[in-house]
């Protein structure tokens, strides 16, 4: 099962990779705040999703090459990218949200 | 960290919230594996960096930038310290289900009410059986207010049995809880001789059901919040596996 931060994350993430190749963490972030016009998301939250969904094989991580990030005179970036199971894990998630079948009322 | 035209306090600001978020990140990853400790370090670290040069180019204001980093570390201490856990445990994901936790808050709710209850009965009884015998020929504030309170969180722990109105009764049971337990320590001063000795002879009685009182509100309100927001969940492709965690920003 997904919760709403890691469905959010796939989908702002398949948002973000067709343009970039890949996203990292900040720009997550102001994707996600852009998008709801919510505060920017805190660290705990999106690092640990991340760090989940990458453990679960949805998204794949790796630093970038730190030439590239001196060049830049900033700290490496983990680079993410969304895998095909996180791909077909968003669209099934998305679906059943159309259908409504998944619903908080389903926990309580 | 860069930080463009920033200059005196506010450059400070925002260099002292990072700061922060550093020691913050160095104390949570502390002892656990160096490989893991140093990636969410760097990673934090480049979030920060990130951060600033973002809101320095969108011409956000320092002060507004280092009050967004400390916002952003100070709600995500609870996902840090799971994290951290998890990492220790290597058992992310094997926690206790939304269910099972759900259940557990009805469980200690439904209990806090069920209190109330019993503390507004028994005033009421020590109220009556002062009236027959003559103890007491009025009903003090206090008792009036308890015998009150424990009506309220009658109706309150019955609506908990409501899946819709459950918020409500949580909510309710937040304020009766905040209130009726010093409330019935001072009801009792006038109600019970036995009472009466060891309020007198234990000052920090009364702030001590306050206290409780606090606990149990706080309690109670997140378990209305919890309820009237409840995390929802959405199914994975089957090739995902299943996640569980925190459910919030």
């Amino acid at each position: 099962m997904l919760l709403p931060i890691e469905l959010a994350i796939l989908d702002a993430g398949l948002t973000i990779q067709p343009r970039e190749g890949s996203f990292f963490g900040f720009a997550l972030a102001r994707t996600l705040a852009e998008r709801d016009g919510s505060a920017l998301v805190s660290h705990g939250t999106l690092y640990r999703a991340l760090n989940r969904m990458d453990a679960a094989g949805l998204l794949e991580s790796e630093w970038e090459a730190p030439e590239l990030a001196e060049a830049d005179g900033r700290p490496r970036r983990r680079l993410y990218r969304v895998t095909g199971a996180g791909e077909a894990a968003f669209r099934a998630a998305a679906r059943t949200e159309r259908r409504g079948t998944v619903t908080g009322e389903a926990l309580a | 960290m860069t930080g463009g035209d920033m200059t005196g306090a506010d450059d400070r600001a925002v260099e002292r919230a990072a700061r922060s978020t550093l020691h913050w990140t160095l104390r949570y990853t502390s002892g656990l594996d160096p490989v893991v400790a140093a990636d969410r370090q760097e990673e934090i670290l480049s979030d920060l960096h990130e951060q600033t040069a973002w809101a320095t180019e969108a011409g956000i204001g320092e002060r507004a930038t280092a009050r967004s980093i400390r916002a952003r570390m100070l709600r995500g201490i609870p996902a840090d310290l799971g994290w951290r856990r998890a990492q220790l445990s290597g058992r992310e994901g094997i926690r206790l289900s939304l269910p099972r936790v759900d259940g557990l808050l009805l469980a200690a709710v439904a209990a806090i009410g069920v209190v109330q209850v019993a503390v507004g009965a028994f005033i009421a009884a020590r109220q009556v059986r002062a009236l027959l015998i003559g103890d007491i020929s009025w009903v003090p504030i206090a008792a009036a207010l308890t015998i009150a309170l424990g009506a309220v969180a009658l109706v309150a722990t019955a609506l908990l049995w409501h899946r819709r109105m459950r918020p409500w009764g949580a909510a309710l049971l937040a304020v009766t809880g905040l209130l009726i337990f010093a409330q019935s320590v001072e009801a009792l001063y006038y109600l019970s001789a036995t009472a009466l000795l060891v309020i007198n002879g234990v000052p920090w009685l009364e702030p001590a059901a306050y206290a409780i009182g606090t606990g149990v509100a706080i309690l109670c309100i997140a378990a209305s919040a919890q309820w009237a927001n409840p995390a929802r969940r959405f199914p994975a492709a089957p090739g995902a596996s299943a996640l569980t965690g925190e459910e919030s920003r």
